[in-house]
């Protein structure tokens, strides 16, 4: 799963620096990921440096609400990342914008929202843990956690 | 791509018609018996100043040689060109979409007489960013930075039916770009127009975390009422710009000035950019927006301290030293710590805590090793309790920035000073003073711009005082911080002085003064009422002085205190010990303000001065209006 995830980070720090970016991660399977873990970091710095001289109008995430589900998309990790202080105070609220823009790009129904912010809420611990250092790593407990859900295992 | 372009201009301005085809030629002669170079539309999509030629320096802008000096001749390469078949990415079509479509329905081309143009690239970002709506974002006043006193406007551009998801929208920004090593030369630069200004684009959540999270700055979304293909237009045209560059000019062609003329393009019936030709005070650009009926919705958005100060306020003092205390704790007592409260308050106090440590952390008061631990346990201690959000949504206030007051004031003033009777008649440029009308503005902070007042007394006409500059920045103390309040002024002013630098109570005589205070103030919770004590000291330089200049140093106190919706006053006490004298100096100034209305105000006067024994008194009614 956390591979899955890094590929669509892979492809969204190549998007940001092609200005083009396509609905990445969505259908594409996890066994293209060669498992270069230690690219992760590099992964996470450049989705935050995409502005400069050329790159102004860069595109930097894939696009809204690709289709199916069961993948994270380049926007999700890239959200994630970059509102880790502001989606954590929500999730241990259990609600709050930017959880429900998580929700969204994650491409949670409507009426599984509730459930999902109540799930990340109680599984808060974990999905924050001290060993999830980066937005991969958090991405990847909190399907950990909707894994074991009746109904947001749906999602994963 | 440059030489394409450099490679099409060749042929076009030196053989244009031979080269294209017929019905290009066609379209050239109808653009010329329509007037469309004229045309104010196309004026706007160049950029064409005054004298009728581009403000745009950067020649792949331009299809015709002499297109910047040259609009027409520009207007006709540009036709020609629309029937030139381009590589993918490469046809005028794709590279400049809001020009080609405004040509292509100026001149009713109908598309099949135009080679087909391919335009993945175009294509691509217009589908990340499905432009919908246009939102305009005021970010308030930060005195905290020399360029953002006057408040920053951007723009979000949403999708359709996403109103949950604006923080994924993309936001334009027109910025300088300014080196990191000016610090100095900054000012100078700025005002001067030599840094370059660039639009950018990014995720809407930036901005609010640049503004919200670490500037502390409450955000306006101000809807644009723009129809779906008015506002797909604008994002056309922005397209265009990628790699223009303007002059940036802090006080006039900046950010909103920008923006204004985005809206100018796409509504040309409107002039928004005319009256801020001199100088574009962001907020006052929004009000002009709204005066032409083009909002259509505005939404708060309160910064993250605002958000915190407001449940301190909503729980109360306890609670929130209580937030405080558990904040500098090690996250093995904080249980501990809180076992003590119902669990009620405990969700109270965890929620406002990492408030708390995380504004900390960016602001870069504690270090990262010490805040994410703390930061973890907080939030891990909020989830196991299992309450609902405590924090509510914090009201907006009263008044929205668009409807506080204008920034330029005309103000008339009589009254009676030493026995005598006097006029006074006031201006000022810019922009907000503790007395004036509160609505709309932060509490606490002033900046006067060019603030000057000629008097009338003893049939004699002088000038009594011209502000240069005057920036003060009272930040009340809070529950969780104690920042320092300061400020300064540099201006010009009559001072109770005799020829030999005494203190008088017949003359006047004018001196340069420089003052800057430094302390802390305290304000209410709803805050309409705040206090501040500093030390201030003044340098002041004139002919009557004594040695042609004095330094003084002492106290200052005040407070500004909104009353009720019409009645607002100010109390400020100065007491310096100048040095040429040796003498202790008491100068009080006294203002209660009724408002009519947000721009119209009456003002009583009362100031008093004191110096061994003797005094200067001075009352005064007066009428004040921004416009």
């Amino acid at each position: 799963m956390l591979k899955k995830i890094a590929l669509a980070a892979v492809l969204a720090v190549g998007s940001t620096v092609t200005f083009a970016d396509n609905d990445v991660g969505c259908g594409i399977g996890s066994q293209i990921w060669a498992g270069q873990s230690g690219k992760v970091a590099k992964i996470l710095a450049g989705t935050t440096n995409g502005l400069f001289a050329n790159q102004l109008f860069g595109i930097t995430f894939g696009t809204l609400g690709c289709s199916g589900t069961g993948t994270v998309t380049a926007q999700a990790v890239t959200f994630t990342n970059e509102n880790a202080e502001a989606l954590a105070r929500d999730m241990a609220v259990g609600e709050g914008e930017s959880l429900n823009v998580l929700a969204e790009l994650l491409n949670i129904q409507s009426g599984d929202k509730a459930r999902f912010f109540e799930v990340s809420k109680q599984n808060f611990a974990k999905i924050y843990s001290a060993e999830n250092q980066d937005a991969l790593q958090v991405l990847a407990s909190l399907q950990a956690v909707m894994a074991t859900d009746s109904v947001l295992k749906a999602y994963v | 791509m440059k030489s394409v372009v450099l490679l099409f201009s060749v042929l076009f301005s030196t053989s244009i018609f031979a080269q294209a085809p017929s019905s290009a030629e066609f379209y050239i002669e109808k653009a010329q018996q329509l007037k469309l170079a004229s045309n104010v539309t196309w004026q706007r999509l160049m950029y064409a100043n005054v004298s009728g030629q581009s403000e745009v320096t950067y020649r792949p802008f331009f299809y015709s040689e002499h297109g910047q000096t040259q609009l027409k001749q520009e207007l006709d390469a540009n036709i020609a060109a629309l029937f030139i078949p381009a590589e993918a990415n490469q046809s005028i079509q794709c590279r400049f979409p809001a020009r080609s479509k405004w040509l292509i329905g100026q001149l009713n081309i109908a598309s099949n007489q135009l080679p087909k143009a391919s335009c993945p690239e175009l294509d691509e970002w217009l589908g990340q960013i499905k432009p919908y709506k246009a939102t305009l974002i005021y970010a308030t006043d930060f005195m905290g930075n020399p360029s953002s006193m006057f408040g920053h406007t951007l723009l979000r551009l949403d999708p359709k039916d996403q109103k949950q998801l604006n923080l994924v929208s993309y936001a334009v920004n027109y910025a300088a770009t300014v080196a990191n090593s000016d610090s100095f030369s900054f000012a100078w630069k700025g005002l001067t127009g030599q840094y370059p200004g660039e639009y950018s684009l990014m995720p809407y959540y930036r901005k609010v975390k640049e503004y919200g999270d670490l500037e502390s700055r409450d955000l306006w979304e101000y809807e644009l009422a723009l129809t779906p293909e008015e506002t797909k237009t604008m994002v056309e045209h922005i397209w265009e710009l990628k790699h223009v560059q303007f002059p940036y000019y802090f006080i006039s062609d900046n950010c909103a000035y920008r923006l204004l003329g985005l809206i100018d393009l796409v509504r040309p019936e409107v002039n928004l950019q005319k009256q801020f030709k001199t100088a574009a005070i962001p907020v006052e650009t929004i009000k002009a927006v709204d005066e032409n009926h083009l909002i259509a919705e505005s939404v708060y958005r309160p910064a993250l301290e605002t958000q915190l100060l407001a449940q301190a306020k909503q729980h109360g003092q306890a609670l929130a030293a209580a937030a405080h205390q558990v904040a500098q704790l090690e996250p093995a007592q904080m249980q501990d710590y809180l076992s003590r409260y119902a669990l009620v308050d405990q969700a109270r106090i965890l929620e406002m805590a990492y408030d708390h440590v995380y504004l900390q952390l960016i602001a870069q008061k504690i270090a990262a090793e010490d805040a994410q631990p703390r930061i973890r346990q907080l939030l891990g201690l909020r989830s196991q309790i299992d309450l609902e959000k405590q924090r509510q949504v914090v009201e907006a206030p009263k008044v929205d920035p668009v409807k506080g007051h204008h920034a330029r004031t005309i103000q008339l003033e009589a009254g009676e000073v030493q026995g005598d009777t006097y006029f006074r008649l006031s201006h000022r440029q810019a922009y907000h003073d503790l007395i004036d009308p509160q609505g709309g503005f932060r509490l606490g902070t002033q900046l006067k711009f060019l603030d000057g007042s000629l008097e009338y007394r003893d049939d004699r006409l002088k000038l009594q005082e011209l502000n240069v500059l005057e920036v003060n920045a009272y930040s009340p103390l809070t529950a969780f911080k104690t920042p320092l309040s300061w400020g300064f002024n540099m201006g010009w002013q009559q001072e109770a002085l005799n020829r030999d630098g005494a203190f008088s109570e017949q003359d006047q005589h004018g001196v340069f003064n420089l003052s800057s205070q430094f302390g802390y103030s305290v304000a209410d919770q709803e805050r309409q009422h705040l206090c501040y004590a500093q030390l201030q000291n003044h340098i002041q330089a004139g002919k009557a002085l004594d040695r042609g200049w004095r330094v003084g140093l002492g106290p200052t106190v005040g407070c500004q205190n909104i009353w009720s919706e019409h009645i607002n006053s100010l109390v400020q006490v100065e007491l310096p010990y100048w040095e040429d004298s040796h003498q202790w100096q008491v100068r009080l100034n006294t203002q209660l303000q009724y408002l009519f209305n947000q721009q119209h105000a009456l003002r009583l006067h009362w100031q008093y001065q004191q110096q061994k024994g003797k005094d200067w008194d001075q009352t005064g009614l007066s009428y004040i209006h921004f416009f």
